[in-house]
């Protein structure tokens, strides 16, 4: 009767497809940075799961059922793929890259949509294909670390799931053939079957294999290998915005926005540093209308002949770098947040690996990979020395005038600067009165209205009739009114660590609203210097630098993240636990038994092969040997002839012989060994 | 010969891209992923190749079995190594005039090392004769299912016998004349032979020539008089076994439906007591109670092959002494003839009476082939059969495919 329960599938096949599935799309999720992603899909999968094995119970051997699900299937895989791009804009964090949505996103939904109607096995073991596409996709994109932790979760699914199919068949073609006892196939036609130990060592040596020989043959194709370069997906705009929640597209960004967006205390990445740094992910150097654009060659991708001579440092000559500033090393160590720019420690050497970064065509940093929870980098940063005092900054260059046009600054803007450094001698004294003018004149808001519509966003800031802002005006207003005292000034967004707060670890907490737009003003032999203008400026209740704004979404909180993995880690170990329960519980007293049964067999063999001098060929059946040896053994003769009568019926039976039964014969058989080997002594001692 | 399943090649496909993009890109991830699989898959294709190694099978077959019946085959495998399988499955190579149905799979079996493990399948021949075979096909899976792989073994031959199924067929016990015949050929009633017996009840099937109206209009029930066999009536039966007169395919043949016939006939003829002939399969009349003769001729019957290379007239002429004397001879034949009323009129002459049992061989054959042949029914070689001297009959075909 067990034996026909278990043609039927169970919980068992539909939690094996929908682990399969769940890490398939989780790896999806997280290749994308985009957690909450995952877990919907994984939900969405696990509700499926459950549905499809509630319909397979209540509607049990529908044949028509069965043949319905193919062309539901059919019809859903269809509907995933006019889905994929419609619903995408509504997932959770922008959901699928766009060039993502036909290949990635048409896949996840064919699983989700196809796990409710995962009725029949050809339709449970299709979605392994979906699955492996999937793998293929995070693979390629070398963007999740946990990407062959979570496939080898997927195989050793699958292949339970294809073993359990497997047996389902052979037990149907059993059924089938007319078998009469179905029930005690495991005692009977099936007993010397390759069982789950064989199983287990297969998948371990599998595991090995793989582990070994995947370096070895990256190792042996490194001649060939990496001909092809693949851009990683291209995120969805990035979350964490400065506090004036200027719009960023890349290359531009808009001020003087208005509160939009949010900003929440939620860490974004740690960083060890030896004092609190500016950390530059993009730097701005045209302005116009309230928008910072910034021109390829303007950060220095423009090769003139000195930029060549040392293309980690624009504009910095070598010797002047190994003399103003000291090499030193910072380490980060990523939260699990979305980023597509490398914040970049002020100022940037460059990675211990090199290929965990890219130079971008506007002389900032992308990063190679999609940084996962914990992932760590390191690297080193020019800092200049203390003993350094900046005075001057350059006044001509192709590359440098572009960092002084004022064009577009309002001219009132340009008055004041020129009136509040008419009298300054140097440069560093024209900067620092700039700056302390700026934060005299104006308070720092993170609620500040946006500026009215037609007006220049720094004009109204700094003479406007509320004079409040974000740090984007503020940096603004420096650049701009560096710019028009004659010194070159750019417009910069990145984070600082603004409460200071570290870890235990020494390392910096920065947060989404650590988010931070400062202005740069470059130096002779000191490059680009930052001001941050926010530093001394008056501060209004409520809207503090470095305060939240807004709470973190509960579908990404730490919270929901653990929960939602704990819950993950506990289904699967319920999972396996149960799995070894099914497959212990009910079959190890017989297995049991007949292994004793079997052992009792190879002793009772091996005390004939002493008695007689003679070893048992294959193929002999219990009879045959002992016909064989029967004129061999002495005494034994008859014992053994009881025993081999004993053995046969309980070996090649049609049920397993009870544990006394067992137990009893091997009694008997270690008492015949005994005699056999003094048998065999005697025999010896003749001549 | 290794066979893959659909699931095993998309696998394999699945886990060589995965390797080309691995080595495009060299992602450390996907050489993980692609070795893992094209380990499996390997694993798998030894598993399933090694399960089909080192096997010894012995097939036990039934000597007999009827049309109708069930045929079981036991397979018995050992292993010639100490090693644990995944399951294997068998397949008999049957022969291809086996025709059969209901085919069911063989038990699928873990073969052991010392005693033979048994799969059995079972099947329905639908066609009759003798068949031998000895190739059979062990498919090993490995234990996902994903890989087959098939080696072909030799084993002892194994010899059945299948015996054909009465075919239900209205037949007229002619007498000596070729007149007065008796319509109690279908058997459901007792005492159809052709001697007068008495009366008795009406019971469907009977023929309506037979009811005795005097007895049905006194008693208001319908009554048929009943004959029995003389025991001195005996019966010869020649079959048309010339080499393409066997027109047909598979189970629907012009021999298949006369062996049936003949099955039907002489079994329900033994049981009367009529002695049954076959003189060119035996030179005298087998001997034995009526149910050791009836599976004699169902013997005879089935191995009967269209392979001779004489004419039905050249058989008759050369059996003609063997035949019983006084017997009826039978002839049954489909193509005609045209020798065969000669024959006819020397059976005729030499003191037998003759029936002729004509069968349609168009209605065997394809549409674009009946131009060619002449079927034994025409009503000219019917009419040449007559005035030889033989009592025609044409047989019908509604038994065709139906067994008793």
């Amino acid at each position: 009767m067990r034996a026909f329960q278990s043609i039927q599938r169970n919980w068992i096949d539909f939690l094996l497809a929908f682990l399969a599935a769940a890490t398939a799309t989780y790896s999806v999720g997280m290749g994308l940075s985009n957690p909450p992603l995952s877990f919907l899909f994984v939900g969405g999968i696990a509700a499926g799961s459950f549905i499809a094995y509630a319909v397979s119970r209540m509607f049990d051997q529908v044949k028509w059922l069965e043949t319905l699900s193919i062309f539901l299937y059919i019809g859903l895989a269809l509907a995933a793929t006019m889905l994929s791009s419609r619903v995408n804009s509504g997932l959770p964090s922008g959901g699928f890259p766009r060039e993502l949505t036909g290949s990635a996103g048409t896949l996840c939904w064919m699983l989700m949509l196809g796990s409710f109607v995962a009725w029949r096995d050809q339709i449970l073991l299709f979605q392994s294909i979906p699955c492996i596409a999937l793998f293929g996709l995070v693979g390629a994109f070398n963007t999740f670390n946990g990407a062959t932790l979570t496939f080898f979760v997927f195989m050793l699914s699958i292949a339970l799931l294809y073993a359990r199919c497997h047996r389902r068949v052979m037990l149907d073609r059993a059924v089938r053939s007319g078998f009469p006892h179905v029930a005690s196939l495991r005692a009977g036609p099936w007993r010397w079957m390759a069982g789950p130990e064989w199983g287990l060592a297969s998948a371990a040596i599998v595991i090995v294999l793989s582990l070994i020989g995947a370096p070895i043959l990256q190792f042996s194709m490194k001649q060939v290998s990496g001909a092809v370069s693949i851009r990683p997906p291209q995120l969805p705009p990035q979350i964490p915005r400065p506090f004036s929640s200027a719009v960023q597209h890349g290359e531009s960004s808009a001020i003087g926005q208005g509160p939009r967006g949010y900003v929440t205390e939620r860490e974004v990445f740690r960083v060890k540093l030896p004092e609190a740094r500016y950390m530059r992910i993009g730097a701005f150097n045209e302005y116009s209308k309230g928008v910072w654009r910034r021109l390829p060659e303007a950060n220095g991708r423009q090769e003139t002949p000195e930029i060549r001579r040392n293309t980690a440092f624009p504009f910095l000559f070598q010797d002047e770098l190994q003399k103003n500033f000291q090499n030193m090393e910072f380490k980060i160590k990523f939260a699990g947040r979305p980023m597509d720019k490398f914040p970049a420690p002020v100022v940037f050497s460059g990675m211990k690996d090199s290929r965990l970064t890219r130079r971008n065509g506007s002389g900032d940093y992308d990063l190679a990979i999609v940084p996962e929870r914990g992932q760590a980098l390191s690297g080193t940063f020019w800092r200049l020395k203390d003993s350094f005092q900046p005075r001057t900054s350059p006044k001509r260059g192709d590359s440098i005038n572009l960092f002084l046009a004022t064009n577009s600054v309002s001219p009132k803007v340009v008055a004041w600067a020129k009136e509040l450094t008419a009298n300054l001698g140097s440069d560093i004294e024209k900067a620092v009165a700039i700056k302390a003018a700026i934060e005299r004149q104006s308070k720092y808001n993170l609620n500040a209205e946006a500026a009215p519509e037609g007006v220049d966003p720094v004009e109204d800031f700094l003479f406007g009739e509320t004079r409040e802002g974000y740090c984007d005006l503020f940096a603004s207003s420096m650049a701009q009114m560096a710019r028009a005292a004659g010194m070159p000034a750019r417009y910069v967004v990145g984070y600082f660590p603004v409460s200071l707060q570290t870890d235990a670890d020494g390392y910096f907490i920065v947060r989404e609203a650590d988010f931070h737009a400062w202005a740069e003003i470059y130096f002779d032999g000191a490059g680009w210097l930052a001001f941050d203008t926010t530093e001394g400026a008056e501060q209004v209740p409520g809207g503090e630098r470095g305060s939240a704004r807004d709470k973190v979404p509960f579908l990404e909180t730490d919270l929901f993240y653990w929960g939602i993995r704990s819950l993950l880690g506990l289904l699967i170990l319920t999972g396996v636990g149960l799995l070894i329960r099914s497959w212990k519980v009910p079959v190890a007293n017989e297995t049991l038994i007949l292994r004793r049964l079997t052992d009792s067999y190879g002793q009772f063999v091996g005390a004939l092969e002493i008695a007689s001098d003679m070893e048992k060929p294959t193929g002999d059946s219990p009879q045959e040997f002992f016909s064989r040896v029967s004129d061999h053994i002495g005494d034994l003769k008859e014992p053994a002839a009881k025993l081999t009568g004993e053995f046969v019926p309980l070996l090649f039976g049609p049920t397993a012989p009870s544990e006394e039964v067992t137990t009893k014969l091997k009694n008997s058989v270690s008492g015949l060994a005994k005699s056999a080997k003094a048998y065999a002594r005697t025999q010896r001692r003749k001549p | 010969m290794v066979v893959s399943n659909v699931s095993g090649v998309a696998l394999t496909t699945s886990s060589l891209f995965l390797l080309v993009v691995a080595v495009a890109l060299n992602s450390p991830h996907l050489f993980y992923m692609s070795t893992a699989m094209i380990v499996t898959i390997i694993a798998a294709r030894v598993q399933a190749s090694y399960s089909v190694r080192n096997l010894i099978v012995h097939r036990k077959s039934p000597a007999e079995v009827q049309i109708g019946q069930s045929a079981v085959i036991e397979l018995s495998v050992i292993s010639q190594q100490k090693i644990r399988r995944p399951l294997i499955m068998l397949w008999d190579h049957l022969p291809p005039r086996l025709v059969n149905d209901s085919i069911t799979p063989s038990t699928p079996i873990a073969p052991g090392t010392d005693q033979p493990v048994c799969s059995t399948y079972r099947f329905n021949p639908t066609r009759r004769g003798r068949y031998r075979w000895s190739k059979l096909s062990i498919i090993g899976t490995d234990a996902l299912g994903l890989i087959s792989s098939v080696k072909e073994y030799i084993t002892d031959t194994a010899d059945m016998l299948v015996l054909p199924a009465p075919i239900t067929v209205p037949f007229d016990v002619a007498n000596a004349a070729g007149w007065g015949n008796s319509e109690s050929e279908h058997g459901l009633s007792r005492g159809s032979g052709i001697e007068p017996r008495g009366v008795r009840e009406y019971v469907f099937g009977d023929s309506m020539r037979y009811v005795h109206w005097r007895s049905t209009a006194k008693t208001g029930q319908m009554v048929v008089k009943e004959f029995e066999t003389g025991a001195s009536a005996s019966f010869a039966f020649i079959v048309q076994n010339l080499v393409g007169t066997e027109v047909g395919e598979g189970d629907r043949t012009t021999l298949e439906l006369m062996c049936g016939h003949l099955a039907y006939i002489c079994g329900r003829i033994l049981r009367q007591g009529v002695q049954v002939q076959f003189p060119i399969q035996e030179s005298s009349v087998g001997k034995g109670t009526p149910s050791e003769r009836e599976r004699d001729i169902l013997r005879i019957l089935a191995e009967l092959e269209a392979d001779s290379r004489s004419t039905l007239a050249s058989e008759v002429s050369r059996v003609q002494r063997n035949i019983m004397p006084g017997a009826t001879v039978h002839l049954l034949l489909s193509i005609a003839d045209q020798n065969l009323p000669q024959a006819v009129t020397d059976l005729r002459r030499s003191g037998h009476s003759v029936v002729c049992m004509v069968y349609d061989a168009l209605a065997f054959l394809p549409q674009n082939q009946r131009s060619a042949t002449e079927s034994a029914t025409s009503h000219k070689y019917q009419d040449r059969l007559r005035s030889a001297g033989a009592y025609v009959r044409e047989m019908s075909l509604d038994g065709l495919g139906k067994k008793a």
